[in-house]
């Protein structure tokens, strides 16, 4: 596998959420928002990283039975480290995320990519496959949190959470369009509230996970539809192969 | 023997740089914390008692629910209002309240910090807390269905050891 494979893997091939189902109480429990969402795939792009360098920094001295409790210590550092910073840099941030930020160390993915993945490759490659894998987990996040406050509130908003690059919250909504022609009507008014709680994270990632299967199937379908159509023209090429033989063969006979 | 102990040294080790490595950013950390939470509190005050200009605090330890009584005395030395920081403990986690009083009047309830739901501790905040502003303190009324059940009733539990404080009722010990 090429360093650009290995990279990109996590996105769509093998993306920690719409594949593998890896992560999914972050995936359910934090993505009320795109901010939330990007927030936490901010700190887990940090600690899965960071974890899987040091896991394969330390592969070759790390005792094999012990191996388990060893990268649970190394990711649960990178967590507190991770927490401390959020609590004094992004407090808004720390606030909304609240107890999804220590169980961050649960993630069956940072477990499960430093024990498949970097207990058995170099550090470029561990980091690469952190930091890529890392991405498509921050990715996945981003898209249900971001369809699940489009759907509750019929925008988005950027500064609430994460206080970078803005001084006031930048609010993009469909209000911008709606004020246009009538401005005693808020689209937060029609918002479906519930895809802002449980039910609405159950449901929103239902019909992606649905749509990413009915993607995958159809490709499925259309290779094996392909690999048939070819399998067909072989066929029908070695049946015109064989006549053209048989008739060179009689005419030759006669 | 030999590997034994070959696996308590790298357990040692891991686990002393994983230690040296949070002391350090608990280090840089610690103080940024405590700077914000103070000028968080100092601007809560700030709200509740739409202090404009300068103001001193005087600050008082409490035992039981209520943690702190916080009075608060504008530039003139006069006092402006009094704030009681309270914390109780749900299954959901802790929550911190603080609330603010003034002539006998309940100003407002601000939940200062807590572990709970989010979604259900902004439902608090923004649909039940604003109920508890300008309630007289001899007659305070709480909602009976929020629908949030736990951080809610941690919030009364907090506000009513407030109410038994200055009345004089309920020991808040």
């Amino acid at each position: 596998m090429s360093k650009k494979e290995n990279f990109l893997k996590g996105f769509f091939k093998e993306n920690p959420i719409f594949v593998f189902l890896l992560g999914m109480c972050p995936a359910l429990a934090v993505t009320a928002t795109f901010e939330t969402a990007l927030g936490m795939g901010l700190l887990v792009i940090f600690v899965l990283t960071g974890s899987n360098i040091v896991v394969s920094l330390l592969r070759k001295y790390i005792p094999e039975h012990v191996r388990t409790p060893s990268y649970i210590v190394i990711i649960a550092t990178f967590v507190t480290l991770v927490e401390m910073f959020t609590e004094a840099f992004a407090f808004e941030l720390y606030e909304s995320l609240g107890i999804f930020i220590p169980l961050i160390v649960v993630n069956c993915l940072i477990l499960g990519r430093a024990e498949s993945f970097a207990s058995k490759n170099n550090v470029v490659d561990s980091a690469i496959d952190g930091l890529g894998m890392a991405l498509g987990f921050t990715f996945a996040l981003v898209v249900i949190g971001s369809i699940r406050e489009f759907l509750a509130t019929g925008g988005l908003v950027w500064g609430e959470y994460l206080p970078f690059f803005v001084d006031q919250p930048v609010s993009l909504s469909l209000d911008l369009i709606i004020h246009l022609f009538d401005d005693s009507i808020t689209i937060r008014d029609f918002g479906l509230a519930m895809f802002s709680l449980p039910p609405g994270a159950f449901i929103a990632l239902a019909f992606i996970l649905a749509y990413f299967q009915f993607k995958k199937v159809r490709k499925e379908e259309q290779e094996a539809a392909a690999k048939k159509a070819w399998i067909e023209q072989k066929k029908k090429e070695a049946l015109a192969r064989k006549k053209a033989k048989a008739l060179k063969e009689r005419g030759e006979a006669a | 023997m030999l590997d034994k102990l070959k696996v308590a040294i790298v357990l040692v080790i891991i686990g002393a740089l994983s230690g040296f490595f949070i002391w350090g950013v608990n280090a840089i950390t610690a103080p940024v914390i405590e700077d914000n939470a103070e000028v968080r509190e100092l601007k809560l005050y700030e709200e509740m008692f739409q202090l404009s200009g300068d103001f001193t605090l005087e600050t008082n330890t409490l035992s039981g629910t209520l943690v702190k009584e916080v009075i608060i005395f504008d530039e003139n030395g006069d006092e402006v209002g009094r704030a009681y920081q309270g914390y109780d403990m749900n299954n959901y986690g802790d929550v911190t309240v603080l609330v603010g009083v003034k002539g006998g009047t309940i100003t407002e309830v601000v939940i200062q910090s807590t572990s709970n739901t989010v979604t259900f501790v902004n439902s608090v905040e923004k649909n039940y807390l604003p109920n508890f502003s300008n309630q007289s303190l001899s007659d305070v009324t709480y909602d009976s269905k929020t629908g949030a059940t736990y951080t809610y009733s941690s919030v009364k539990t907090i506000v009513q050891a407030t109410v038994d404080y200055i009345e004089g009722g309920a020991s808040n010990e």
